[in-house]
């Protein structure tokens, strides 16, 4: 099993942070226009679902998969959105992906980088998403 | 916060409910002192309470992920009556005086900490202070990361503190230029 | 006021000096505003941290000491404040006390909770500063009310481990 790469989205669709680990053929683009792709590719997901819902229950999406992996969702209601490639039998991803969330909050999110005004750097929150990560148990 | 729990301040991110207190009692003072004007303290505390609120929101987010999407202003109050005020202020909190078609509602913060060792002059809340204003200012900063628009105010009742709240609105997400749902 | 903020605000004050008659344009002068700022600015950020606090520590010290045997000399003092009032408000005692026997002491504290949060080592150690005015307010307001007036700087060399100087002034 293993976990390919991440991305973290604001809620505006800039991307604040990516990273990979297996990550064996790259997409050939332009970092920026993946970014993009991947971030239009989920906006339009989540529409189509809410389009052709079978119920009026509030739902999410939570992941797709092909052969080769998956791809798991997590959008907070605040807006940020992290999308990981994982292999497509790694369990306990919405876990993970909790965790990560909790990473972004500790470190971008947190009221020192608010009042450092700087901003915590990309550094700090780098280590504490590949902590997270690599502890993980879909790790290799 | 908490009172009983002082061998674990070290470890956890807790801190004394004294220093909390005391340390929010002297801010308002300067903000007086800065500002003269009480009124101009509470828009003070608001502003302040809502760029708390906008953190706090994701913070309590990560922490409580079984808390399910809400959708209507029952559920808003449930969730910050059930689970944000205690884990914010640690304190209970119930709603109630429902008008509007639940469009508003209050909150009564039991025994609200920031009250605890205070004693707000009748002068000064005659005058427009609203010394909770922090909290009503947080939850506006919260809802609004949520998606939601609400009005929301402070005023004292004794040891409680009543959290007047009127839902304004449904925020949409901004969509990155070229993007159109 | 720190003796540290008081340095900057020196060293600010004496830079623009050196600008000011390099000057010619008074557009010029406008790229400056953050060095005038902290050179003329008295109430500034830090100090009226350092007031909040000073008037916390007062009361809270009233609280902590009021089951506490009587305190006599001034190192009674500085340990109480190092023991039970830093338990009670810090939630941990310090790490290490040491004095020179002439009214300074410098108290650390390896793992001070106001920095819990910052990512470990050197690199904002700069930017800590303005954290620790509070801190520093508190044990100045608390030595205060124990009849003890001192000045109260902190220093930090790698986060979160801080050195808190307290200089007891000459009593009178």
């Amino acid at each position: 099993m293993t976990i390919f790469n991440i991305y973290i989205f604001d809620r505006e669709g800039q991307c604040l942070y990516y990273d990979e680990w297996f990550r064996t053929k790259q997409s050939g683009l332009p970092p920026i226009q993946e970014y993009q792709l991947v971030f239009g590719m989920m906006l339009s997901m989540k529409s189509f679902s809410e389009r052709l819902s079978t119920n009026d229950s509030n739902q999410t999406v939570n992941s797709f998969r092909t052969s080769a992996y998956k791809m798991n969702f997590l959008e907070s209601a605040t807006g940020v959105k992290i999308l990981l490639n994982s292999d497509p039998a790694a369990t306990g991803m919405p876990d993970l992906l909790q965790k990560i969330y909790q990473a972004w909050v500790e470190t971008v999110n947190s009221p020192v980088a608010n009042l450092l005004g700087e901003g915590i750097d990309h550094g700090f929150l780098q280590s504490k998403i590949r902590d997270v990560v690599t502890k993980h148990p879909a790790y290799v | 916060m908490s009172k009983n729990a002082k061998q674990n301040l070290a470890d956890s991110k807790k801190m004394s409910a004294e220093l909390f207190c005391l340390t929010y009692g002297s801010l308002v003072t300067e903000l007086l002192r800065d500002y003269e004007d009480p009124k101009e303290v509470t828009m003070q505390l608001d502003k302040m309470g809502f760029n708390m609120g906008t953190r706090l929101a994701d913070d309590f987010l990560a922490k409580n992920s079984n808390v399910p999407r809400c959708t209507d202003c029952r559920q808003i109050a449930e969730v910050l009556c059930k689970n944000a005020i205690p884990c914010y202020l640690g304190t209970t909190a119930n709603s109630s005086n429902w008008v509007g078609g639940d469009r508003e509602f209050t909150i009564v913060i039991e025994n609200n900490p920031l009250n605890e060792l205070v004693q707000v002059p009748p002068n000064l809340l005659a005058a427009g202070l609203s010394y909770s204003q922090v909290i009503a200012g947080a939850i506006r900063g919260a809802l609004e990361a949520v998606h939601f628009k609400v009005y929301a105010t402070a005023m004292e009742n004794g040891a409680n503190t009543e959290i007047r709240i009127r839902f304004d609105s449904v925020l949409k997400d901004n969509l990155p230029a070229g993007e159109d749902d | 006021m720190s003796i540290e903020g008081e340095k900057i605000r020196m060293e600010a004050k004496e830079k623009w000096g050196e600008i000011a008659e390099a000057c010619v344009d008074s557009s010029e002068v406008e790229q400056y505003t953050g060095l005038i700022h902290k050179a003329f600015a008295h109430a500034n950020s830090e100090t009226q941290l350092e007031t909040i606090g000073f008037r916390v520590g007062q009361v809270l010290v009233e609280k902590v000491s009021k089951d506490s045997p009587k305190l006599v000399t001034e190192l009674e003092i500085v340990k109480f404040i190092c023991k039970e009032f830093w338990s009670a408000v810090f939630g941990k005692q310090v790490d290490n006390l040491r004095t020179n026997h002439q009214g300074v002491y410098v108290v650390q504290d390896n793992k001070f909770t106001t920095l819990r949060c910052f990512p470990e080592g050197t690199q904002y150690v700069k930017s800590s500063g303005r954290f620790l005015a509070l801190p520093c307010g508190i044990l100045r307001g608390a030595l205060d009310s124990l009849n003890i007036p001192a000045i109260v700087t902190a220093t930090v060399e790698s986060i979160p481990a801080v050195k808190f100087q307290l200089q007891i002034a000459a009593k009178a």
